[in-house]
């Protein structure tokens, strides 16, 4: 052996803490005839820096793993299940979804489509899955493809039945969750009304409801390309907790991080998502785990919120209430908690009749 | 997060019997970082690597009260993430993929813009373990990365102990004449 591959050996040794008393003093004797080496043995013992990125993205992995979890109901603890009586006791809350919940929250069909859709998608003929969520329930279905996908309150999800074959693409109009199967060959779309978003295999939210003044998107982990429908040569590629915005209808600029690019009135930006205190987290993804997360939102859009979550109807009987704003976390309070929690911090009045509340001044 | 030997240990306990999801978690924050990373070294794929960590790591969940059979979780983690690698990558046909520079940064990506001098040493030797051998590399991260001996690196990778010493000798020959110019300047 030569002498230069015995100081090889001698330095593997002690690096992994296999070296013996006479090894080590064979090495010293070495190191001390050699400057050059004693330089790379002294680099070498340093302890590779881990930094605090890394704690945040294993943070960000739980989050995500976490939710896979509670899925496949290897956890207890309750989460993404239908929420129609959301009372205080948790266990009824899982037996009222074990009963019904199945059965009655997913209306899941498949559909043939008549003649109308058939001209709009002449090239995909054949058969189309709709997956449809009541207001005030949830639900999660997976897809040909393996892809998880929740499906907040109030939303539709439709896809063709040769999904796989091609590129994977899917229609949304709602809120949903993605934990997207990786498959770099077949690229995962998802057509909003305003974006179309395309992935090769990652986790966001989505949420894109009609009557809200945003459509926004909320990158978990991964990597997602975003497209203007209205501008489809520019990409908008999205990092890790970032959100992209889109004002709906045009009308104020919401929050100035990342100013991108005029569309006609409406205006794009980016920001980072919001973390919820204590744990990993984000404010986006509350709704999956039958939470209700506000930040610096008009009583109006909460109403809205309100609405898909209980299944009720908001009516305003004051323009001026409408405008008022909140941040607010609730878990388990029902609907009339949540507003008395609210005119709390800001004072209105609001009266209760069935399913449909009345709020005013 | 930092956890010695003995928290680990508690840990694995409550979550084995007291299905504790909160021990679940701080295990999962712990490994998570050193998991990915060798994941990432063996497929060079970030997205999968994901996914296998979670897989693997769903596994330990599922094997309730089997938990505590597992002697040192570490090492059996690190080999479940071997094992569920390569069966990623078998069945790409591919074996231990060549590393593209830019895709592991995660040691330099981590330090500002502190001591320019200090960092560019620092992506020099990173440099330099990313032009090992796969293999090579391998076994040498796991040693001098993960402060495994021998003995857990020829469990894990399942070759024998003299093999080890020899990548990790050549893995020094490497790296030395890699920065041999670099570092001779200032003697």
């Amino acid at each position: 052996m030569s002498n230069e591959t015995f100081f090889w050996k001698l330095l593997s040794r002690k690096i992994a803490g296999e070296a013996t008393e006479q090894e080590l003093k064979e090495l010293e004797e070495i190191l001390i005839g050699n400057p050059y080496w004693q330089m790379l043995y002294n680099e070498m013992h340093k302890k590779t820096a881990t930094g605090d990125i890394q704690e945040t993205e294993a943070h960000q992995a739980y989050a995500a793993h976490a939710v896979k979890m509670q899925i496949q109901g290897k956890f207890n603890s309750p989460s993404i299940l239908p929420a129609y009586n959301v009372g205080k006791n948790k266990s009824v809350k899982r037996n009222t979804f074990l009963a019904i919940g199945a059965a009655a929250s997913i209306i899941v069909a498949a559909l043939i489509y008549g003649m109308p859709y058939f001209e709009m998608k002449k090239q995909q003929p054949g058969s189309f899955n709709e997956i449809i969520t009541k207001k005030g329930s949830k639900s999660n279905i997976r897809l040909p493809d393996g892809t998880q996908v929740w499906l907040n309150g109030g939303t539709k999800l439709s896809y063709s039945n040769d999904f796989i074959k091609n590129t994977r693409e899917v229609d949304l109009v709602g809120e949903a969750f993605f934990d997207v199967s990786h498959d770099p060959a077949h690229p995962f779309i998802i057509h909003t009304n305003k974006i179309n978003i395309k992935v090769l295999g990652t986790a966001f939210n989505v949420r894109s409801y009609p009557q809200d003044e945003t459509v926004e998107t909320s990158l978990v982990r991964g990597k997602i390309e975003v497209i203007l429908k209205s501008r489809p040569d520019e990409k908008i590629i999205l990092r890790p907790n970032e959100k992209l915005v889109v004002n709906n209808k045009s009308t104020k600029l919401e929050g100035k991080l990342r100013p991108l690019l005029q569309e006609g009135l409406a205006t794009v930006t980016i920001k980072s998502v919001t973390p919820l205190a204590a744990d990993s987290s984000i404010l986006e993804t509350a709704w999956m785990n039958d939470e209700l997360a506000f930040f610096n939102k008009t009583l109006e859009q909460i109403a809205l919120d309100l609405e898909r979550r209980f299944n009720v109807l908001v009516i305003f009987e004051d323009e001026q209430v409408k405008q008022y704003r909140y941040s607010a976390f609730f878990e388990t309070e029902g609907v009339e908690e949540i507003l008395s929690i609210l005119s709390l911090s800001k004072k209105f009045n609001y009266n209760t009749e069935g399913k449909t509340i009345m709020i005013k001044k | 997060m930092q956890l010695t030997a003995h928290d680990i240990d508690r840990l694995k306990y409550s979550v084995a019997y007291a299905r504790d999801e909160n021990a679940y978690k701080q295990l999962f924050i712990f490994f998570h970082p050193q998991l990915f990373r060798f994941a990432c070294h063996i497929t060079a794929d970030r997205e999968l690597s994901e996914e296998i960590v979670s897989d693997v790591m769903m596994r330990i969940w599922e094997m309730e009260t089997r938990l505590i059979d597992v002697e040192n979780l570490r090492l059996y983690l690190f080999r479940a993430i071997k094992n569920a690698s390569l069966t990623h990558l078998n069945t790409r046909k591919i074996d231990f993929v060549e590393m593209e520079n830019s895709l592991f940064n995660l040691a330099t990506s981590n330090t500002p813009e502190q001591g320019l001098l200090n960092l560019e040493l620092k992506d020099r030797i990173e440099r330099a373990i990313q032009s090992l051998p796969p293999k090579c590399q391998c076994v040498f991260r796991l040693i001098k990365e993960e402060g495994f001996s021998y003995k857990h690196t020829s469990s894990i990778l399942g070759i024998s102990p003299n093999t080890i010493e020899n990548h990790m000798a050549l893995a020094f020959k490497k790296i030395s004449h890699y920065l041999y110019g670099y570092l001779n300047k200032d003697i």
